[in-house]
């Protein structure tokens, strides 16, 4: 499910504004998080896909390309955290991310 | 006795030109919209124009970087370039190409980061180099004691071979269902990539200084040769750095990073070891590809304190993932390879212009590039800072702040678009006008 719902997302190419683990393009939020994110989740992704917005244009997927689109997000989310503020820096100066979510 | 009918490395030139001028339009369209959202969103709106100003831009350098090889290799060799093969790799090319930009605009994408599109049109780009790559084996095997560009080139031309065929592991789900691995191998590929052409250029600028100094100091020497055995290693190791937060080996990421600073530094002083032994006469004969090659110099040197400071992990975190990676991106392909193929472009095409024009419009893309790279560099510190602020504010919010930015950065657009987009224009012309001199015979 979760690489069927890659191939939704690249053949939309979301990715041109959206990024994911900070890599992709500039307009858009980062989307690694989304699913998880307090107020937000999959009925946001359902929303914004439905109806753009000022920048960000509406997008008609069928039915089962937004369940596999939300379900690739789901797994992104599941596979770690993207925000900066999660990660620190070690006693060498390198970056690690924090143990706990 | 064979014709050089096609004349090729210059058919592969010009059409490298006509792709920067593309690659330019596009681009200032998609910089119109970080200032008028709404701007051309139901015509062709960002998600056409990203990838085909990325795809442009990219074809520019690759197609460029095949015809300084070609040029070069003519020049190296008595014996002719198989023009049969050339010519079928820049037919493939011109398929892929046109496919490719039409999928843009029927909205068909590959949808991954950078340089992406139907991986259909990766066919012909892969037999397209497959070609390149029999050509280059062919002529370099006729040459005894190369110098070091000659390395650079079969590295570059191997290399890209390589890596282009790895960024398609994801057609196979398996890589597809594994997030990280996927993620991982894009950006190596990504970076191989770049390292690939990279070799390809710096090859040619130390190329273009040995043929402009009538020397074989550059290519000999043992900077040069070191340098290319960075180059090498980075092929293999660099970008790593680009992945600070996804889960990857750590150590060898830093490594990778030294090594590519220290290529840089190598550069520097190849470029000014040859600066000190060219006599006023070659550098007003060779008016423009002198200047472009010192003005590569001053932008290694820019975007190695850039990038020095990028990869120091307590500010790489206010760096990553903003516009100071499109800075370091824009900044590379333009302020280096692009000064690199303009440098080439005049030198192969022999084309002599002193005018105050042409002198107007070089100093018009220095000061364009800078103010493009400041604002993009401002602007991506900025966001930054909102990243890692506890307190974070709206997205848009901040997106708004930048405005003033993104301001600067699409005015400086239109001043690479009229500065480069002249001096290609300049070029495509004299190709154009001078064909008895593409019928030379050699023997
Ligand atoms: C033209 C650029 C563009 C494209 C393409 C695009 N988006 Fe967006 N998206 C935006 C922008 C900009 C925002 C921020 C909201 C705003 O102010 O417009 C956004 C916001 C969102 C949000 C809300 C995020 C949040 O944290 O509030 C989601 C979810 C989203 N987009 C999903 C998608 C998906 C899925 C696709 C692909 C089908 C997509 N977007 C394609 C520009 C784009």
């Amino acid at each position: 499910m979760a690489s069927e719902g890659r191939l939704v997302w690249q053949s939309y190419n979301c990715q041109a504004c959206h990024q994911l683990y900070s890599l992709g393009g500039y307009l858009g939020p980062d989307l690694t998080n989304v699913i998880s994110t307090p107020n937000k989740g999959a009925n946001l992704v359902r929303a914004m896909i439905k109806s753009g917005t000022k920048q960000m244009p509406a997008f008609s997927l069928s039915d089962h390309e937004m369940s596999l689109l939300i379900e690739f997000l789901k797994s992104t989310d599941a596979s770690g955290i993207a925000d900066i503020r999660h990660f620190r820096l070690n006693k060498y100066g390198l970056i690690e991310a924090n143990e706990k979510r | 006795m064979k014709k050089d009918k096609f004349d090729i490395g210059n058919l592969f030139l010009v059409t490298a030109l006509c792709m920067l001028v593309l690659g330019l339009c596009f681009g200032i369209l998609a910089a119109t919209i970080y200032i008028f959202p709404e701007f051309l969103k139901q015509q062709l709106g960002f998600v056409s124009l990203r990838p085909l100003h990325v795809s442009s831009a990219i074809f520019w350098i690759i197609l460029g970087s095949t015809g300084c090889v070609y040029n070069g290799l003519k020049e190296e060799i008595t014996k002719p370039i198989t023009y049969t093969i050339a010519f079928a790799q820049w037919v493939l090319w011109i398929i892929a190409l046109v496919g490719i930009l039409c999928c843009y605009l029927n909205k068909d994408f590959g949808g991954r980061e950078y340089w992406e599109f139907n991986p259909v049109w990766a066919l012909p780009i892969a037999g397209a180099w497959f070609l390149f790559l029999i050509n280059v084996l062919g002529l370099l095997k006729k040459i005894k004691d190369w110098p070091v560009y000659l390395w650079m080139w079969l590295t570059g031309v191997l290399f890209f071979l390589f890596t282009f065929s790895e960024n398609y592991l994801w057609v196979f789900p398996y890589f597809r269902n594994h997030f990280i691995t996927d993620m991982t191998i894009q950006w190596k590929v990504n970076g191989s990539l770049v390292g690939s052409w990279n070799q390809i250029l710096y090859g040619t600028a130390i190329f273009l200084m040995d043929k402009i100094s009538n020397t074989k100091n550059a290519g000999r020497s043992k900077f040069a040769f070191a340098m290319y055995f960075l180059g090498l290693f980075n092929l293999l190791f660099n970008w790593s750095h680009h992945i600070y937060t996804l889960p990857t080996e750590r150590y060898i990421r830093y490594i990778g990073y030294a090594v590519s600073m220290t290529e840089w530094v190598f550069f520097i002083k190849i470029v000014l070891d040859w600066k000190s032994t060219m006599s006023i006469v070659q550098q007003n004969y060779h008016y423009f590809p002198y200047r472009f090659l010192m003005a590569t110099d001053i932008w290694v040197f820019m975007n190695m304190g850039q990038a020095i400071l990028m990869s120091i992990p307590a500010i790489n975190r206010y760096t990553h993932g903003t516009h100071v990676t499109v800075a370091h991106a824009m900044g590379t392909t333009i302020g280096i390879n692009t000064m690199i193929l303009l440098a080439a472009c005049f030198e192969f095409f022999d084309k002599k212009d002193k005018s105050k024009y042409a002198n107007g419009l070089f100093w018009l893309l220095q000061i364009s590039l800078l103010i493009f790279w400041l604002s993009l560099n401002a602007a991506g510190i900025q966001k930054g800072i909102w990243q890692l602020s506890s307190h974070q504010g709206s997205y848009s919010k901040m997106m708004e702040s930048l405005r003033p930015y993104f301001i600067g950065f699409a005015c400086a657009g239109l001043g690479l678009l009229t500065a480069l987009g002249s001096f290609a224009i300049i070029l495509i012309n004299t190709y154009f006008k001078k064909p008895t001199q593409r019928e030379v015979e050699i023997s």
